[in-house]
């Protein structure tokens, strides 16, 4: 799921020196950004709207238990099979071993996230398995031996040109079939045409399960997720346990505001809906002519019921439109793979940490300037500032705040509690400041607090403490 | 599943939700615990008290649902026509098969187009209409079944709503309703009648549940095929049809 291994300041001074990088995902976050608020802006009370959206979310998180039990008994009804996997080994374990009883040579698959959590690919693939990546963005990045960057846009960080390149190196495409977009998407069509009339299996991921009708919703553009969950004669989705809703008047709720805060449309061109392997015929009565043989539903938890449990609950309302990345000034500066997660932007320093452990995302939290922009355009209000200050909470508590942070506000809490230190501290430090100042600024600070000056200047401290001021103005009254 | 894996969900899940904060709900609802029927786990969602959902969209404002439905789909690059008999229908496919040089078309069954003689009536005109049936076992019957599909240009469908805000046609599986007919084609034509319009896709969920499940697939079809994931520029045609044509069908 992540890439943690080189620390974080570090990956993103890395990204900060990808100017080409940072254009891309500059260029395609404004434009998105205004796109979404066009398309919101069209529903006439698109505040009462994301209101009942989220009131959904929450209505149905608090009775989890029970809308699993519905869904899986309507599925179950419908035919297919539905597997509760505890974690993602158990979940891969599942597909592995479906995917190799079933004699399964290539397997198509359609855009999933928990998979990419899960990290299912190289598991199937170290079983001889093809395993082909269909939607436009996610081909490209599996070609390149990239990662995703954005939960909806996988290669924002990539120009058309490296797109070309990938295309050229990895498919021996011609100038001519790398000559705009509209001939990179042709050619892709053909290739993975093929993969997909010759696929065994197709594994999608889940936007939503409806629990009263055992069904599972993919919403897609291309129509990827169509042709995995239709063509093969297995249909495996794979589903994070929170992406219920109750009943099908609650998915015309949630398909008003997905499309339209995901890409800014008013819906995704295909809102896919399945219940359960194609239908046989009987009593003289034809069965469908086409649709997979099986359909099997892997919920994963894989963590989700300890987030469930706690005070970062609302994490799990999330149905991951993208909103939130786009619109954070953070994700603007240093994309989507800094963050070393599946999960990247404000979503993601929430869930990641959250699925994982502080320990090994604890930084995440901070890379937030809590301006609450994210909290603003999310279609089910979540108060992600909220969740961001309870992490970095949590890793103080957890003792994985830099040294520096933890005694410095040790020494601050002791000086705060003794008023007499407290002001001569404060006209010491004063003091020694004002010699680094030149024409009220600082510009450089030495050793450890160089930070603050490397790339931007500090105003010089007034040269009256507070306290002083406070006692020369009232008479020492206090 | 297995009871013991189902067993399992329950226990894993049931204390967790016990323990949870759910901010900005009603709260865990007093229905209890005990999984059951359908309409026990039912939490409905009374549209009517969410104003916007089922509302226009603003440009489009205060035109008649045709007019609306047009609008949108034609902002998409779909194309609509209008017919008010079996005729007028025949001439439509005749001629976006003559664009495409098509002797065979993908289709749906008369009966399920709800359209009595098409089928007969495009063969008189030198159209195949093709049920598309593939075979379930893998074998040579079924790889030769997906060949011979890929190749055909033309799908013809039915359509059981359509949403006006959108331009969005609704496709539900059964006997003779391939979904291929809509998918593996580049062009997709699909024939609406009017009075089966709603507003969107709230309004039609809200009231259309059956629909649902109805078959193994339900599909919103909003507009040809498309991706931006290159630079966010639009690119038609990628997996599914890059042309989109609908026929509404005067009732």
């Amino acid at each position: 799921m992540h890439d943690v291994s080189v620390p974080f300041y570090r990956r993103v001074e890395d990204a900060l020196q990808k100017t080409r990088m940072r254009q891309a995902v500059q260029h395609t976050s404004l434009r998105a950004m205004e796109s979404r608020r066009a398309a919101i802006a069209e529903l006439d009370a698109s505040d009462a709207v994301r209101d009942a959206a989220r009131a959904i979310r929450s209505r149905t998180l608090a009775a989890l238990d029970r809308h699993l039990d519905t869904f899986v008994e309507n599925v179950e009804r419908n035919g297919g099979t539905v597997f509760f996997a505890e974690t993602g080994g158990d979940a891969v374990d599942y597909v592995r071993r479906l995917a190799r009883d079933r004699g399964v040579k290539t397997i198509v698959k359609g855009k999933s996230m928990v998979s990419e959590e899960i990290e299912l690919n190289p598991v199937l693939e170290g079983d001889g398995m093809e395993v082909v990546e269909t939607d436009l963005g996610e081909f490209i990045v599996q070609l390149d031996n990239d990662r995703p960057s954005h939960i909806v846009a996988p290669i924002l960080h990539k120009t058309k040109e490296d797109c070309a390149r990938v295309f050229k190196e990895k498919l021996g495409a011609s100038d001519e079939d790398v000559a705009g977009v509209p001939q990179m998407t042709q050619l892709a069509r053909r290739v993975l045409r093929s993969a997909f009339l010759r696929a065994d299996m197709g594994i999608t991921g889940v936007n939503f399960g409806v629990a009263e009708t055992g069904s599972v919703c993919i919403c897609t553009n291309e129509g990827n997720g169509r042709l995995s969950s239709s063509l093969p004669r297995i249909h495996v989705a794979i589903m994070g346990m929170e992406r219920l809703v109750p009943t099908a008047a609650d998915l015309g709720v949630m398909l008003e505001v997905l499309g339209r805060s995901g890409t800014g449309q008013r819906l995704t061109v295909y809102s896919n809906v399945l219940s359960g392997p194609r239908r046989a015929g009987g009593d003289g009565q034809a069965g469908e002519p086409d649709g997979p043989e099986e359909f099997h539903v892997v919920i994963v938890d894989n963590g989700r019921s300890e987030i469930l449990a706690g005070e970062l609950a609302e994490i799990l309302y999330c149905i991951r439109c993208g909103a939130c990345l786009y619109a954070c000034p953070v994700y603007q500066q240093i994309g989507g793979h800094a963050y070393g997660s599946v999960y990247s932007g404000p979503v993601g320093s929430v869930l990641s940490p959250a699925l994982s452990g502080i320990h090994e995302f604890h930084d995440l939290p901070h890379a937030s300037t809590l301006c609450g922009n994210c909290r603003e355009v999310c279609p089910v209000r979540i108060d992600l500032p909220r969740m961001l200050l309870r992490l970095r909470a949590k890793g103080v508590e957890a003792g994985v705040s830099p040294v520096w942070i933890t005694s410095g506000m040790k020494v601050l809490g002791w000086l705060g509690t003794r008023p007499a230190m407290f002001a001569m501290a404060g006209r010491v430090s004063a003091r020694l400041a004002g010699f680094l100042a030149k024409d009220g600024w600082i510009t450089s600070m030495p050793g450890h607090l160089s930070g603050w000056t490397a790339s931007r200047d500090f105003p010089a401290p007034a040269t009256e403490s507070f306290q002083e001021r406070w006692a020369r103005r009232h008479g020492g009254r206090s | 599943m297995t009871p013991q894996n189902r067993a399992r969900m329950r226990e894993v899940v049931g204390r967790a939700v016990r323990t949870g904060l759910f901010p900005g709900g009603a709260g865990p609802d007093d229905t209890g615990h005990g999984h059951g029927t359908n309409e026990a786990g039912v939490d409905t969602l009374p549209m009517a008290a969410i104003p916007g959902t089922a509302s226009a969209a603003a440009p489009a404002k205060g035109l008649p649902p045709i007019e609306r439905f047009t609008a949108a789909l034609e902002a998409l690059a779909g194309t609509v026509h209008r017919a008010r008999s079996l005729q007028d229908v025949v001439e439509i496919v005749v001629a976006q098969a003559g664009r495409l040089r098509a002797t065979q078309i993908l289709a749906w069954s008369d009966e399920a187009i709800g359209l009595p003689g098409l089928t007969a009536a495009l063969a008189a005109r030198g159209l195949a209409c093709i049920a598309g049936d593939i075979p379930q076992p893998n074998g040579p019957a079924r790889t030769e079944a997906l060949a011979t599909l890929a190749q055909i240009p033309l799908g013809l469908t039915g359509a059981d709503a359509g949403f006006s805000e959108t331009g969005t046609v609704v496709l539900a599986t059964g006997p003779g309703r391939p979904r291929m007919a809509s998918l593996l084609v580049p062009t997709h034509i699909a024939i609406l009648r009017v009075d089966r319009l709603v507003d969107s896709v709230s309004t039609l969920l809200a009231t259309r549940r059956d629909l649902v499940d109805a078959g193994s697939n339900f599909v919103c079809i909003t507009g040809p095929s498309r991706t931006a994931d290159i630079e966010h520029t639009l690119s038609r045609g990628v997996h599914g049809p890059g042309d989109v044509h609908v026929i509404l069908l005067d009732a």
